[in-house]
């Protein structure tokens, strides 16, 4: 069972367009969402929610239509990665204008993570912006929903907030009914919890699958600087010298191995590295 | 059960939880019949993703260690216990060799090789 | 009523008072200055109802103060057109609050000075007139133009209705000697039949909103 499907999206914006064939979330599973600024992640989330018009192509979210049935977006929670909360308004105001529209609205989480987190109640425009995040977090969560659509839940979070919430999405994660697209910066994140990982590139698709199957398909490649050379470079998606050395990142390891032979080290890249070293020339 | 996995280690990390798992079973840790935890509460715990803790499952079922009952979950199941240690000791044979012709050819004398292996032995002691 | 109107309706008013106390200050202020100047300053008797209209308007839309405040409009379990109608009643109930202080205002002026006496329903059909125009022209041009844009607009609306309305307030009361009866009628049914029609009203917001989702205002797009 899907949770999400999309199918020939596209969505332009005078020179940028978002154009994604093929995508389907599983239920039941966390898929990491990563790429550069600008790649289209907002984007593809903010179509998937139904919050911009697309140009084109079909979404379905949990089954159905999300900007057309009411049922279905009572099942999905959203962490905006701009808190989207007017300034004027307070915690506790945001908390009650949100609450009664949502049946499975669990009150007993919410003020238990509230004095967890230590959320004030406070106007909007006073807290910081990590509270906002917070409060945002426990708004999309504590309505418990069956789909988790999270925009850089973690950015300005302190550590241990960030712990805390990992925490809480990993049991989360333990009813099998549950899913989180998770789109962040922080690949850190993902490391640990992601199981299907989404690259974007430019408003397509670099890469999609399993996320250690995913990382499997690249190598990183480190040697002395003298073997970086205009053939070799043909290997590598991206690389980075110095005088100590070479980093690369490969997508055809067999090849490179077969050039280089022992004379470099070969590991597998972490999601961070595949990210950066997607764009030829990093440094 | 006890499972310490280390993300720094080389070790996979489907694979750390597969070896952790396989001692524990041998060494009668964990008993016959004993119900493990579901993949995703396991998951959990760990902070590892689910596709990772389903993946050491399925290896050790592969391998005869459990066996996954539907709808009940995963218990300690050998089938053959003999079979499986005997398996863990051509293992070892196997790279006690590769240690022996190396100590060789580093000029390294058997007592020497002796008392390192017994210092990892003991070393290693902590995990069960 | 439709089960979640109520609590559409509440968070139209929570954000409306987060925005501050101005609008009881601008009752009080009109009362008073009504109070004393008297039908000197009848003319402004269609302020009130406007502006407090308009700013209900203007809270509707959360005018520019948070980016993409209207995700929430989309994503709450609730028809968008359901959410766009709390707002229009919202507005709504501003404009008869406001009309029924005006009321209350004119006839304590009547009872002060009985030669001076304004037909109720003048007062009424003019104030809820001028709601309903206000209300039924400036939704739509706020979610097709977005805020900033539509702000100069309603503006320019609210000064032209205000000033029609205030001098054809005071010619005529010095022309006729009183409005006569007849034109509080039509006045009134007007306000009727305006609010009436508020659905059409009603669908072009929601047309124009979805067109642009929470952009709608085309700011440059932000890419994480």
């Amino acid at each position: 069972m899907n949770a999400i499907m999309i199918q020939n999206l596209k969505k332009n914006y005078g020179s940028f367009e978002v154009s994604l064939p093929r995508l389907d979330l599983r239920q039941g599973y966390v898929t990491g969402l990563v790429g550069k600024n600008g790649s289209g992640k907002t984007t593809l989330i903010r179509s998937v929610l139904g919050v911009i018009p697309k140009t084109a192509g079909t979404v379905q979210v949990l089954g159905g239509d999300i900007t057309a049935d009411p049922a279905i977006r009572e099942q999905v929670g959203f962490v905006s990665e701009t808190p989207y909360y007017i300034p004027t308004l307070t915690t506790e105001m945001v908390h009650e204008m949100v609450r009664p529209f949502y049946p499975r609205w669990d009150e007993e989480l919410y003020q238990k993570m509230r004095a967890e987190f230590e959320l004030p109640d406070r106007k909007i425009k006073e807290l910081s912006k990590g509270q906002q995040k917070i409060l945002s977090f426990l708004m999309a969560f504590c309505c418990r929903p069956r789909l988790l659509i999270l925009d850089e839940p973690t950015a300005n979070l302190d550590p241990s907030v960030r712990h805390r919430l990992l925490g809480y999405l990993r049991r989360y994660m333990e009813d099998e009914g549950n899913t989180i697209l998770y789109s962040t910066h922080i690949t850190g994140d993902l490391e640990d919890i992601c199981d299907y990982l989404v690259g974007l590139d430019h408003g397509t698709l670099a890469f999609q699958g399993e996320k250690d199957k995913v990382l499997d398909r690249f190598r990183m490649v480190q040697g002395p600087g003298e073997l970086l050379t205009p053939e070799t470079r043909g290997l590598f998606l991206g690389w980075e010298q110095s005088a100590l050395g070479f980093t690369a990142l490969t997508d055809r390891p067999q090849e490179a191995e077969a050039l280089l032979g022992q004379e470099v080290r070969y590991r597998r890249p972490t999601i961070e590295e595949l990210i950066i070293y997607r764009g030829g020339n990093v440094q | 059960m006890t499972i310490l996995i280390d993300p720094t280690s080389a070790t996979p990390l489907y694979e750390q939880i597969v070896q952790q798992i396989q001692r524990q079973i041998l060494s009668g840790t964990l008993p016959q019949g004993e119900l493990l935890p579901g993949v995703r509460t396991l998951a959990a715990d760990l902070s590892v993703s689910i596709i990772t803790t389903r993946r050491a499952y399925e290896e050790l079922e592969r391998d005869g260690y459990i066996k996954t009952l539907p709808g009940r979950g995963s218990i300690v199941s050998i089938e053959n216990r003999e079979h499986l240690l005997e398996l863990h000791r051509q293992e070892m044979r196997g790279w006690l060799e590769r240690a022996v012709s190396a100590a060789k050819a580093a000029g390294v004398s058997r007592e020497e090789i002796i008392e390192q292996i017994s210092r990892l032995y003991d070393q290693a002691g902590e995990e069960k | 009523m439709k089960p979640m109107t109520h609590n559409l309706l509440r968070r139209e008013w929570l954000q409306y008072k987060s925005f501050g106390r101005t609008w009881l200050w601008i009752w009080v202020l009109y009362l008073g200055m009504y109070l004393l100047l008297g039908m000197a300053a009848g003319f402004v008797v269609v302020f009130l109802p406007i502006i407090m209209a308009y700013s209900a308007i203007y809270s509707a839309k959360q005018t520019g103060e948070a980016v993409n405040a209207g995700t929430e409009d989309f994503l709450l379990p609730v028809p968008l057109r359901d959410v766009l109608w709390a707002k229009y009643l919202f507005a709504f109930l501003m404009g008869s609050a406001s009309a029924v202080v005006v009321l209350a205002a004119v006839l304590f002026q009547t009872l002060l000075n009985p030669e001076e006496a304004i037909n109720p329903f003048y007062v009424l059909g003019v104030t809820m007139t001028y709601t309903a125009v206000i209300t039924g022209v400036g939704m739509p041009l706020l979610y097709r133009f977005g805020a900033t844009k539509a702000r100069l607009t309603l503006l320019v609306l609210m000064g032209i209705s205000a000033a029609l309305g205030g001098s054809m307030a005071v010619v005529g009361l010095a022309a006729m000697g009183g409005v006569p009866d007849g034109a509080g009628y039509a006045l009134t049914i007007t306000a009727v039949v305006l609010w009436a029609l508020m659905p059409f009203s009603l669908r072009l917001t929601e047309r124009f909103y979805r067109r642009g989702g929470v952009d709608h205002e085309r700011h440059p797009i932000v890419e994480a």
